[in-house]
Formats: C-alpha cells, sequence, structure tokens
C-alpha cells in the first residue's frame, strides 16, 4: 500500500499545530494582557484577532487556544486580587448571581467570559487569514 | 465556507463585544464588570490597605496631615481652613463618592438618568415638591456669607481633586454595577444633601389623611383620635412650669377658614416615613460622678450601607472638632470640641402645608386669589432618562409654591390641585450654624450658631465644658393661627396665608433647669402655655422613660448612659398589654395559646433581643390596632390610623365606644371580642413563622430581623439579622429598617471621654475589611473611644499619615 501525499501533508501539519499550540497561547495571553494593562478590556479582541491572523498558518485551533489563553489571564489576575482581598468583595459580589456563592466559582466564572471573548476573536483573526490568504 | 466562518466568527465577536461592552439589561456590561482589569475584582483592595501616603493638590496652601486611626476616622491636621474643608472633601470622597452621588441624585430628581424608567415617577415627585427649587435658593443665599461661600467651595474643590484621580477601573463598585460615571461636585450638590435631609425630617405630614379623617368621622371624634395635646403624660421638652414670655400680637383663635373645605385624595408621594425620631440628652455636672456634664445624642434614621453618617476630626487654627458628617457636606453635624458638646433631634414641628388652588381654566395659567384671577408661573423639568426619550413635566407655580399634586396623579381630574408651602423651599444657611457650632466655646456661641438654622427643625442639645446644659427648639417656625396646617386648606384666601414666623428668640428653649438635665426625643417641645400655636407629629413614650430614668440617675458615668441609650423598655407595651389581657377570653384557649399568655403575663416589658415575649406582644398589638381601626383600613380614601398612645388613651376613655364596633358585620363587635380574636390570630401567624424557619431560634432580633441596607437596595450588599432589641417607640429604637444611625456619649471638657458608634464603617467599598465593621458591636451596645487628637501627636491608635502637599 502507498500512502498519498496527502496524508503525509497532513500528519506534517498536525505535528506542527502541536508544536505551535503552547507557544501561540502564551503569546496571546502576555501580549493580551500587557494590553490590558493599559488599554480598555476590549483591546484583548484586537491583539487576540492579529495573533491569530499572522499565526493562522502555524496552528489550526485558533479558538481553543485563544479561550485558555484569556482563561488563565482573566482567572488568574483575578484570583490573585480576590486572595488579597481575602475574599471579602466576591463573598459578597456572588451572591448578586444565582449561582452557589463560591468565590473560586466566581473567579471561574470570569475566566470562562474572558475566555469566551478571547476565543471568537483569535477565531476571528485566523478565519478572515483563510480567507484572504491563499495557501500555495 | 471559508467565507460562512468568517462571517460567523464576525457576527459572534462583534456581539459578543455589545454584551461585554454595554449594558444591555438589568446586569451590568459584562467585560466591564468582570474584567480584572477594569471591573469590580478592581475594588477588591489587598484587605490591609489604607490610604495612600501621599497625594498633591494645585489648591492645597500648605501641607495637610490625614491621620487615620485603627478604625479608619481621618484626622484632619490642615494649617488653614481652606485647606481643612478642601481635605475634609478629598478624604470624604475618597471613602463615599458613590454616596454621595446617589443621595444628590434623588434630590434632584436625577436618578433616572442611571437606572431608567422604573425610577422616574420618584425623580417626578423630588422636582415637584421642590427639593431643587430650595437648594438653588439657599445655594444663593449660602454664597451671600463669605465664610460659607469660602468653605463650600473648597470643599467642592477637594471632591472633585479626588474625582479627577479617578479612572474607570478605580470607580468604587456601584458606579461598575449600574454602569455610569462620577460627575463633577458642585456646591449646589451640598445644599441638594441638604434639602435630602430637610425632606427625611420635615417630609411628613397627614394633611391629606386629616382632612379625610375629619369627612369620615366628624371633627370632634377626629379631635378625640388625633388631639394637638393630650390632656396628660406629655412631659415635653421643656419643663412643664417653665415661663414663657407673652407673644406679640394676639393667638388666633380657630377660623371655619382652617377647618377642612375640600375633599382630599389619594396621597401620590412617596414620603419619608413617620418613625425617624432620636434621641438627645445632657445632664449637668452635679448629676456625674465626676462633675463634669455628660451629653449623649443618638439620631434614629434609616439603616443604610454605606452608613449617613462619617466621622472626621479636623483640626486647623481656631478649629478643633470632632464627629459625625453627612458625606457631601463640609462641617461636623453632632459632635464635640474641646470645650463644648452638641446634639441634635428632630423637632418633628408641622412646616408643610397644602393648599387647594383653583384654575380659571384648563390652561392653569391663572388661579383665584381674593377674588382676582392671579397669573401663575409655569416651568418646564427636564428628566434625561436612560435609555428612553427624555421626559419633559411642566409645573405650576402659585404664590403658595408649587402645584405638586394635580390631574397627573388624580387620573386626568382638572379640579383637584394642591400648591405645596414648605419651609425646605425658602433659602436658608444651615451652614453657617455648622460651622460656628464647630467653633464654638460656650453658651453665647451656641445661641450665636444656631440662629441660622432653619430647616429640618431640630432639637439641639449643649453642654460646655464649664457646666452649661441648655436645649433649643431651632428652625423657621409657622406663627399658625389655632388648627392652621392640619388639613388642605383653601388657597383662594389670603386669610388662610402664613401670617409670620415665631420670633428666633421664642422658640423654644432652656438654660440650666432645676431638674439637672434636659433632654428631647420628638415629643411636645412645650405644654400649652406656650404662647404660639403649632401642631406636628410628636412621640410619647421614648421621652417619659428616659426623663424617668434621668430623674432617679444620679453619681452617673459615661457607661450609665450608654445603657440608657441601649435601653429596651417599653412603654406601650406596659400601657396597653394589661389592656388586651384584661380583656381576653380565656376560654377555650388551646394549650399553645395559654403558654403565650402565661409568658406574657410574666414580661417585665422590655423588648431584649433574646426573648420570645415581645414578639408576641408586638404582634398581638398590631392585629388588635387593624381590627380595631376598621374604618381606616376600609375606606377608599386615604387615611392613618392613631397613634399608639392616642389609641391606649382613646381605649381608657371611652372602653365602650361605637368605634370598637365593625360596622361591616352583623355582630358587635366589643372591646372583649376584639382582643380574643386578635389574640388567637396572633397564635396562628407565629406558629406560621415557626414553620417558616424551623433552624431559628424565637427571639425577638430573629423575628424583627434588623436589617442594615445597601443604598442600591441589593440584598448582597446588606447585612441582615442584626442581633438587637428595641423597637421604635423605645429608646433603642432599633425597628427592622431604622435605629439609632449614631450614638455619642461625650463629657466635654475631660479629655478622653468621649464614645461612639454607628451601625456600619468609615469604608464605602463593599470589599473593604472597613465597610460594615461597627455592627456587631453596635448590635452589642459597644461603644468606640473617639479620639480628639492634637497636631503631632503619637497616639497607639493611629494606623498610617496621608500627607497631601501643594502641588507646584
Amino acid at each position: 500500500m502507498k500512502s498519498t501525499p496527502g496524508f503525509y501533508q497532513l500528519k506534517e501539519e498536525r505535528q506542527k499545530s502541536r508544536q505551535w499550540f503552547l507557544p501561540r497561547m502564551l503569546l496571546l495571553a502576555i501580549l493580551s494582557g500587557l494590553a490590558q494593562l493599559y488599554l480598555p478590556w476590549w483591546s484583548l479582541i484586537l491583539v487576540c484577532a492579529a495573533i491569530g491572523y499572522f499565526t493562522a498558518a502555524l496552528n489550526r485551533s485558533p479558538f481553543t487556544s485563544g479561550f485558555i489563553a484569556q482563561f488563565l489571564v482573566w482567572s488568574a489576575f483575578a484570583f490573585y486580587l480576590d486572595i488579597q482581598n481575602g475574599q471579602l468583595l466576591s463573598q459578597k459580589v456572588v451572591q448578586l448571581f444565582p449561582i452557589p456563592a463560591s468565590s473560586l466559582l466566581l473567579v471561574s466564572i470570569t475566566g470562562v467570559f474572558g475566555g469566551i471573548i478571547g476565543g471568537f476573536s483569535t477565531l476571528l483573526g485566523h478565519s478572515l487569514n483563510k480567507l484572504l490568504v491563499k495557501v500555495e | 465556507m471559508k467565507f460562512l466562518r468568517f462571517i460567523l466568527s464576525l457576527i459572534v465577536t462583534s456581539a459578543l463585544f455589545a454584551a461585554y461592552q454595554f449594558k444591555l439589561s438589568d446586569l451590568p456590561p459584562i467585560g466591564k464588570f468582570f474584567s480584572p482589569f477594569v471591573g469590580f475584582w478592581q475594588n477588591a483592595e489587598p484587605e490591609n490597605a489604607l490610604p495612600a501616603l501621599q497625594f498633591t493638590a494645585a489648591f492645597l496652601k500648605d501641607k495637610v496631615d490625614v491621620v487615620y486611626d485603627d478604625r479608619l476616622v481621618p484626622h484632619i491636621f490642615a494649617q488653614n481652613e481652606e485647606d481643612l474643608f478642601f481635605t475634609q472633601g478629598y478624604v470624604t470622597a475618597q471613602h463615599r463618592l458613590w454616596q454621595m452621588d446617589m443621595q444628590t441624585r434623588v434630590a434632584a430628581g436625577r436618578l433616572s438618568e442611571i437606572i431608567g424608567e422604573k425610577v422616574l415617577n420618584r425623580d417626578l415627585e423630588a422636582r415637584r415638591i421642590g427639593l431643587k427649587l430650595g437648594a438653588e435658593r439657599s445655594l444663593a443665599f449660602t454664597n451671600l456669607n463669605a465664610k460659607t461661600k469660602k468653605i463650600l467651595e473648597s470643599y467642592t474643590a477637594g471632591v472633585n481633586a479626588w474625582i479627577q484621580s479617578l479612572s474607570p477601573a478605580t470607580y468604587p463598585m456601584e458606579y461598575k454595577l449600574l454602569d455610569f460615571e462620577p460627575e463633577l461636585w458642585s456646591p449646589s450638590k451640598a445644599m441638594l444633601l441638604l434639602k435630602y435631609m430637610a425632606n427625611m425630617l420635615t417630609g411628613y405630614e397627614t394633611d391629606f389623611e386629616n382632612t379625610n379623617a375629619v369627612k369620615l368621622l366628624s371633627y370632634n371624634v377626629f379631635n378625640e383620635l388625633f388631639p394637638d395635646f393630650p390632656d396628660s403624660l406629655l412631659d415635653p421638652i421643656i419643663p412643664v412650669g417653665t415661663l414663657f414670655p407673652p407673644r406679640m400680637g394676639k393667638l388666633d383663635s380657630v377660623g371655619n377658614k382652617f377647618l377642612p373645605q375640600t375633599a382630599a385624595l389619594a396621597y401620590p408621594f412617596e414620603r419619608p416615613e413617620a418613625d425617624y425620631g432620636s434621641n438627645n440628652w445632657a445632664v449637668n455636672g452635679s448629676k456625674t460622678a465626676n462633675g463634669k456634664p455628660i451629653l449623649c445624642n443618638d439620631p434614629h434614621l434609616g439603616l443604610n450601607l454605606p452608613s449617613i453618617w462619617f466621622e472626621v476630626q479636623l483640626n486647623a487654627p481656631g478649629i478643633n472638632v470632632y464627629g459625625a458628617t453627612i458625606p457631601g457636606a463640609p462641617c461636623v453635624i453632632s459632635g464635640f470640641n474641646d470645650s463644648i458638646a452638641w446634639g441634635i433631634t428632630n423637632a418633628a414641628m408641622d412646616v408643610k402645608d397644602w393648599y387647594s388652588i383653583k384654575f380659571r381654566d384648563k390652561n392653569r395659567a391663572e388661579y383665584e386669589f381674593n377674588g382676582k384671577w392671579v397669573s401663575s408661573k409655569k416651568v418646564v423639568e427636564r428628566f434625561k432618562v436612560r435609555g428612553k426619550e427624555t421626559v419633559y413635566d411642566t409645573i405650576v407655580h402659585t404664590l403658595h409654591g408649587p402645584v405638586a399634586y394635580d390631574k397627573k396623579y388624580n387620573q386626568g381630574v382638572e379640579t383637584e390641585n394642591r400648591a405645596l408651602k414648605w419651609t425646605a423651599h425658602a433659602p436658608s444657611n444651615e451652614l453657617l450654624a455648622l460651622y460656628k457650632l464647630n467653633v464654638g466655646q460656650n453658651y453665647n456661641d451656641y445661641t450665636d450658631a444656631i440662629q441660622h438654622y432653619r430647616c429640618p427643625g431640630q432639637n439641639f442639645i449643649f453642654a460646655s465644658a464649664n457646666n452649661d446644659i441648655a436645649i433649643w427648639q431651632q428652625g423657621k417656625f409657622v406663627d399658625r393661627n389655632i388648627q392652621q396646617g392640619r388639613f388642605v386648606q383653601d388657597g383662594s384666601d389670603s386669610s388662610t396665608l402664613w401670617k409670620g414666623y415665631i420670633p428666633q428668640q421664642e422658640n423654644p428653649h432652656v438654660l440650666n433647669p432645676a431638674r439637672g438635665f434636659v433632654s428631647s426625643a420628638n415629643q411636645h417641645p412645650t405644654d400649652q402655655s406656650y404662647p404660639y400655636y403649632y401642631t406636628g407629629i410628636y412621640e410619647y413614650f421614648r421621652n417619659r422613660r428616659i426623663n424617668k430614668r434621668l430623674s432617679e440617675m444620679t453619681n452617673i458615668k459615661a457607661e450609665d448612659m450608654m445603657k440608657l441609650q441601649n435601653d429596651n423598655y417599653n412603654i406601650y407595651a406596659e400601657e396597653s398589654l394589661p389592656l388586651l389581657i384584661n380583656n381576653l377570653n380565656t376560654k377555650g384557649l388551646t394549650t399553645n395559646q395559654k403558654e403565650i399568655l402565661a409568658q406574657l403575663t410574666g414580661w417585665t416589658y422590655f423588648n431584649d433581643a433574646e426573648l420570645a415575649a415581645p414578639i408576641y406582644y408586638e404582634t398581638w398589638w398590631t392585629k388588635f390596632r387593624d381590627l380595631l381601626w376598621d374604618e381606616f383600613s376600609g375606606s377608599s380614601r386615604l387615611l392613618v390610623e392613631p397613634s399608639a398612645f392616642h389609641t391606649i388613651r382613646f381605649l381608657k376613655r371611652f372602653p365602650s365606644s361605637e368605634l370598637i364596633d365593625n360596622a361591616n358585620t352583623p355582630l358587635t363587635e366589643t372591646l372583649k371580642t376584639l382582643a380574643t380574636q386578635s389574640f388567637v390570630s396572633m397564635s396562628a401567624e407565629l406558629n406560621q413563622w415557626k414553620q417558616k424557619y424551623p433552624k431559628k431560634e424565637f427571639t425577638w432580633a430573629n423575628f424583627k430581623n434588623t436589617t442594615v441596607t445597601h443604598l442600591s437596595q441589593q440584598a448582597a450588599f446588606s447585612v441582615t439579622g442584626v442581633q438587637n432589641g428595641g423597637n421604635s417607640g423605645i429608646v433603642n429604637a432599633t425597628s427592622s429598617k431604622k435605629g439609632p444611625s449614631w450614638r455619642m456619649v461625650v463629657s466635654p471638657g475631660s479629655k478622653g471621654d468621649a464614645y461612639g458608634i454607628y451601625p456600619g464603617g468609615q469604608s464605602g467599598n463593599v470589599g473593604s475589611r472597613f465597610y460594615s465593621n461597627f455592627i456587631a458591636d453596635w448590635a452589642k451596645g459597644k461603644y468606640y473611644q473617639l479620639l480628639l487628637l492634637q497636631p503631632n501627636e503619637k497616639h497607639p491608635r493611629i494606623l498610617s499619615t496621608q500627607r497631601g502637599t501643594p502641588k507646584k
């Protein structure tokens, strides 16, 4: 049996994608985190979309990497502030929502909210690249 | 396929952006609220955080030190008064900005700008009853005095310096929750706050209800149930027997024109509640252990977070004062300095009247007055409403005041128009009174200060280091004809106008009375020998308990006064429970009911937190009164039931009055029927309570469930189930939503002998350890020592110092 060239190509791409998953995620997390320190929160959309656009050839799971990156940025920062505060504020704010009164749950929800918009922003850049740039 | 993928991700990302950036429902915008970079997490200040160590401001002329003690009370040390009031504004805003903003919006009728249409009616009311109008007039008047103009401007500059130092990430959390931004402060906002207080303390009157009650019951029966002066048990502020100088001119007798002419309808406005009361008293050295006077004050207001009070010490050359301030207004309201102490309770004198207006036609351009048509003035008020079109409301002004009540509240009936005449509309300069009190040294300074205080009228209690004690009921009070102002009056006739005001020097007052103490608890200021007629809604219980205790007490120490402020003795129970029990038909009572009766019989009338008997009594008494006053609850017109005191008095005088019978039933009810019926329904209702809360102990504190409510009404930021006894009408006037909002016990002149507490905390930040940290101690009746520090004093309770310097 002779394998088709397409099969090898696919395998190679998968490997490349796996290799680049973590670096791209870190890039997303660091650059969007830095942007949000100085710019409005929505700067993350622009940063993630740009990274998604320029790394479209390297990795095939833009939503996942964008989601995880932003989940980490938002939840880790929130977690840090929460611990410093002795959870005084989160214990009260969590009661505004119909969820169990757990600070850690509020931290996770914060992460998920970050993740959702981070994921879609990265996907947006990625799909724009796929639309505009012709693959050789 | 690629195109579809792109379009879909574009649509989803855009939709997410919208939901994250804009407030689309009652929920806050997700991104702005949850982002740890700008949202509420930014308000999760480090647990042991203290205010920044430095600030600079172009306004400052010299350096200022803000010394925080361990309860986060700022002690401000400035080199001049302008820097002092600047810094008061700066630090108050630092801790309480959102609250200041909200309370002024309530008074200005600008709440719907941020909350939306659902609070529009409240805004319309605030504007119609003329709070903004009064604030504008008072600002112009306050600016006429160079001193108060300067104080207001300095304070405003301080608040604004703080606001300008903020960014969206550092806004108080509530701005993020409601999604709006702070706007710059102005002197007019401080005036609005004072009118907010004026409304809270003089806004309640029952002219509409009284008018209806006379129609329902006849004038004679009305006067039995709502007498101006009950024949006994008055215990007024000015001791009975004090001589008053004769009045100028004669007191006009009851004229028919002051009796109800026109029917009143439903009262449309949200009104402050009746039982905002307060206690204050002072004893001279003859009654104390150390020979120095002691002064006490506890104003009873709504229990809110952030608290209505904020403690500060203000120190600069010529001024060194400590006490409770209202965030948004300069100076100390209730407090003390090196030489004197003072406190306030509400005067409760009626200064708010309604006049019936007859317009010429639907145009409302002219109204009848003394047989002529007089031109009215129309003012269009504008209301921005969040997410909706701007709303305009035309308010017609007459010589009496704004026609607050008209067809808008009356299903379009054109003929029912009522204008409001109220001393809160008049210009006044309360700030001058407060400033002069803050720097006062003796009795003369005190009387010179308070004469400027006009509305809301207050009982200013006073004690000085040189052993003077005094009380003045101070305000701008109407010189009324007998019965004038109790009912809606005919506005088309000059004979119903206010003929003038009681001369300030003749306001009820007493200096160093023989009994060695002065006191007030919102009761009648005087007995009937006072040469001016007044009316109001007065207290008959707390005053008698306080005066009884103060007469008995000798060798008094500060702790004894703290006990008295927390006294739970229930006089209305003492006077009504025997009446209920004597009329109870004990035949056919169940075992459970017999047990309740046994508890009540053995009760010594203290509404203590851990007891069950107060629950049985209070519920029984409420149900009994509801049955008794069916005439009032069954009417389609707005009425108010006679008070507890007048009910007891009426039942003792007329135990078989036909009012006791419920006319809607075929039976003839007697006191026995009502007492028994209400007892049975009380026991049934309380059994339900026990079933509903099986885990809660059946105690008065749990049943009453005193709650300190966040101003946004969010339960998440409120404190419920505060373990405290008392009730409204008891010296410890803690009911479920109201109570002693600031307790102070001070011995002026004895250094260090000053104690206070309020049910809240100095910080307005929900996430601060200083947010509600006083509440548990307050409930236990504990006090903190209040520190009147000297400049550069090293005190073990100092936490940190914030240094303000002029910006180069």
